[in-house]
């Protein structure tokens, strides 16, 4: 897919694991795997705005657009 | 009526089905393969048939108030395959793929309701069975076509009756199959949004 989703290096840069940013943005573990994995169809606004809140960074932080090949 | 109940309901008369269709079918067999032709399980296959192009036509009458007519019709016959008789395997052998395609069907359903699940409708294998289903209904109709052939050869062979023809209903298994089918690709998409919503995060 042509979003990349970079939310594993947001969170290595913060130090903070999936367990505990599931707990703090309030989503399950799998969900938030998915996510991280690049398996999602689509993200809500409100998740992507808890995810911001708690990793202290913007939606684009997390989310790239590269073209597909 | 709560839905689960009436999924009960079907479940139960297809078991019910599927038991009475399946006990004939082997009686069939059993008495096919050991020569036993008298058995009342291996009953002589019978046509509707009728004469058509005969000159003659039937003398329409009227109940007491006009409102119903009726005739009675004379071209009418009633036609008995021997069951003694090799060339008279086929409708037979037709019959009884009928009936094994009538258990596939039922089989197929049995399925559906099995993997039917209220809080998640859409699953994928559902749209799988759907789709046999609509084949094996498609299939039930190409074996009636064949039959109507097979039974009305045979009889314009050995009936000095002209244009004696096989009343057969073709055509509805095949719009059973077809809406069926079209009901699958519809499932199909349902189960691709229910995809979609569960990898929505």
């Amino acid at each position: 897919m042509a979003i990349i989703v970079n939310l594993d290096v947001v969170m290595a840069m913060r130090k903070m694991s999936l367990t505990e940013l599931s707990e703090r943005v309030g989503i399950t573990l799998s969900n938030l795997s998915i996510l991280k994995t690049g398996r999602a169809k689509a993200i809500r606004f409100e998740t992507l705005e808890a995810i911001c809140r708690e990793l202290n960074c913007q939606p684009g932080d997390i989310l790239a657009y590269q073209p597909d090949e | 009526m709560k839905i689960k109940h009436l999924i009960t309901i079907l479940k139960f008369m297809l078991i019910l089905g599927f038991i009475i269709v399946g006990a004939s079918l082997i009686f069939m067999l059993y008495n096919l393969f050991t020569g036993n032709t008298n058995s009342r399980y291996l009953t002589a296959t019978s046509y509707e048939m009728q004469a058509f192009g005969l000159k003659e036509q039937p003398v329409k009458l009227y109940s007491a108030d006009s409102s119903i007519s009726y005739a009675q019709l004379n071209d009418h016959y009633k036609v008995t395959l021997e069951k003694n008789k090799t060339r008279n395997a086929l409708p037979m052998l037709l019959s009884i793929f009928r009936l094994l395609t009538a258990l596939a069907i039922m089989w197929i359903f049995l399925r559906i309701l099995k993997e039917l699940d209220l809080s998640r409708p859409f699953h994928p294998r559902i749209v799988r069975y759907a789709k046999i289903a609509a084949a094996l209904f498609i299939f039930t109709d190409v074996l009636n076509l064949v039959e109507y052939n097979v039974v009305n050869s045979i009889v314009h062979k050995a009936v000095p009756v002209p244009y004696l023809s096989y009343l057969k209903e073709i055509g509805s298994s095949t719009i059973t199959g077809v809406i069926t089918f079209l009901l699958a690709v519809v499932y199909q998409r349902g189960v691709q949004l229910q995809s979609d919503q569960d990898l929505t995060i």
